[in-house]
């Protein structure tokens, strides 16, 4: 076996063991909880019912549900809608948070897909669902000593292996699809799609909703658009490596905020929902600032065993982001 | 921990899957985001309406956003079946705010699409009719 081979091997031996490391079931309970507000969102604040409208003649039949007699009657719809968020609201309560969340995840799976069967494949859904997906397996913790850390007891340390790989699968879808997102413009474009005219024309075909002098102050500007179409590749890119380091987590949130941000102001394309994914794979599984994590406590700035394993009212309301936080980071923790 | 084996690498392998055959099937996708290089000019199919007036007009996209996006269905417009075409076209004028009984005739135009970079507005040129309809008796309404 050549030198390369045993390293590749090696690294990919080192990942399935990351993968399938124990893990704090705060982190996990973070992620369903962010995910299935997100759900809430998107089911909340769309007229599904337009969906009925549409003629079985144009509908495109190529995906899941593409065997379903249409048109799908707006009640039907509705009562989808409904179940959704009734699944939200399970899941926020800890009434049946795994049926719950599968429950919210369903429904708009399904009202997404049909939206979406209008000829035109549309994306803005399907980041949260794809992400979302591994959780549909996870066994989640069962009280509040489970998610958090019992402070009385030392055995697991608040910590299961079942807990562990649902973050970290998530982790690697969301770095996947922006990594294939940006391989495709390199597949299909080229070099052509960074160092051409390929982002200029992007810009003025597409509608500024603040109007023709944005599309003009960027797309007329000389290398503006290059850097942009640069700077979009290199990070979609490099997403799996941001990933896989804890603190460039909320970073990266951060930067494909900024770059879902830069579409809607310059394209009018409206990607907040994977602005929101990002943030809730970022939030549940990354690294706050210190400040931000000990701000107002005593002894703040330094670690204690309390700030490693706190209890949930020192938690944010049930979500165990403080737990996240606090325990993340940790050294030899798997990610 | 076989169940997050086959979750995860099974998650991760049908993505990569689905975006090296290049498919969109939902819920998979290839995730081919603005991946074409985009030069000034588009090539797209339109939909154009003689009234009884003897005036043309596009029929454009309207405000649903579910049936705007339908347009993408123009180019099956003339293979498809009499009693498929004569919804797909009243939805379409409907959509657009169109009386399909004011309607004489219908043409499907491939249209060579180009953007000013001055003015960001789009000039347009017929490259070919690619089907005419009648409306009326006997005709497609």
């Amino acid at each position: 076996m050549s030198t390369l081979l045993r390293k590749v091997v090696a690294v990919l031996r080192r990942l399935d063991a990351a993968l399938v490391a124990p893990g704090p079931g705060g982190r996990l309970l973070t992620l369903q909880t962010l995910l299935a507000l997100l759900f809430g969102l998107r089911l909340a604040t769309r007229d599904w019912t337009l969906i009925a409208h549409r003629p079985p003649e144009l509908t495109q039949h190529l995906w899941l549900l593409g065997w379903l007699p249409g048109p799908i009657p707006a009640p039907v719809l509705t009562a989808l809608q409904i179940a959704g968020l009734a699944g939200v609201a399970l899941v926020l309560t800890r009434r049946a948070p795994r049926a719950g969340f599968a429950l919210a995840w369903g429904a708009l799976l399904v009202l997404a897909g049909l939206w979406g069967a209008s000829g035109k494949f549309t994306h803005n859904d399907l980041l949260g669902l794809t992400v979302a997906f591994p959780l549909l397996f996870a066994r989640m913790p069962d009280s509040l000593a489970d998610r958090f850390g019992d402070p009385h007891e030392s055995a697991a340390d608040g910590r299961d292996p079942a807990w562990g790989w649902p973050p970290r699968a998530a982790l690697g879808v969301l770095g996947t699809v922006y990594f294939l997102t940006g391989a495709q413009k390199l597949a299909n474009g080229g070099a052509d799609w960074v160092l051409g005219d390929s982002m200029t024309w992007i810009l003025r075909q597409g509608t500024s909703p603040f109007g023709p002098w944005l599309t003009h102050l960027v797309a007329d500007a000389p290398v503006l658009p290059n850097l942009l179409a640069g700077g979009a590749l290199a990070l979609e890119l490099s997403a799996p490596l941001w990933l896989a380091w804890r603190p460039a987590r909320l970073p990266f949130a951060a930067a494909v905020t900024l770059m879902h941000a830069s579409i809607w102001a310059f394209l009018g394309l409206d990607y907040s929902a994977w602005a929101l994914t990002a943030w809730a794979v970022a939030l549940a599984t990354g690294v706050l600032p210190r400040w931000s994590a000990t701000r107002g406590r005593p002894g703040a700035g330094r670690r204690t065993s309390v700030e490693r394993r706190p209890t949930v009212r020192g938690g944010f309301a049930g979500t165990g982001i403080t737990t996240g936080i606090a325990g993340a980071g940790r050294a030899g923790e798997a990610t | 921990m076989r169940l997050a084996r086959r979750v995860t690498y099974g998650t991760l392998s049908m993505l990569l899957a689905t975006a090296v055959a290049q498919v969109d099937f939902w819920p998979l996708s290839a995730y081919k985001l603005f991946s074409g290089v985009r030069t000034d000019t588009v090539t797209t199919t339109r939909l154009v309406a003689t009234l009884d007036d003897g005036r043309e007009a596009t029929v454009g996209r309207g405000p649903d956003p579910v049936l705007s996006p339908t347009q993408g269905f123009l180019p099956r417009l003339p293979d498809a079946d009499p009693g498929a075409r004569r919804v797909m076209l009243t939805t379409w004028l409907e959509e657009a705010g169109l009386d399909p009984a004011a309607v004489r005739e219908l043409r499907t135009e491939h249209v060579r699409r180009v953007v000013d970079p001055a003015t960001l507005t789009w000039s347009e040129t017929v490259e070919d009719v690619s089907w005419t309809g009648r409306v009326g008796a006997g005709g497609e309404l």
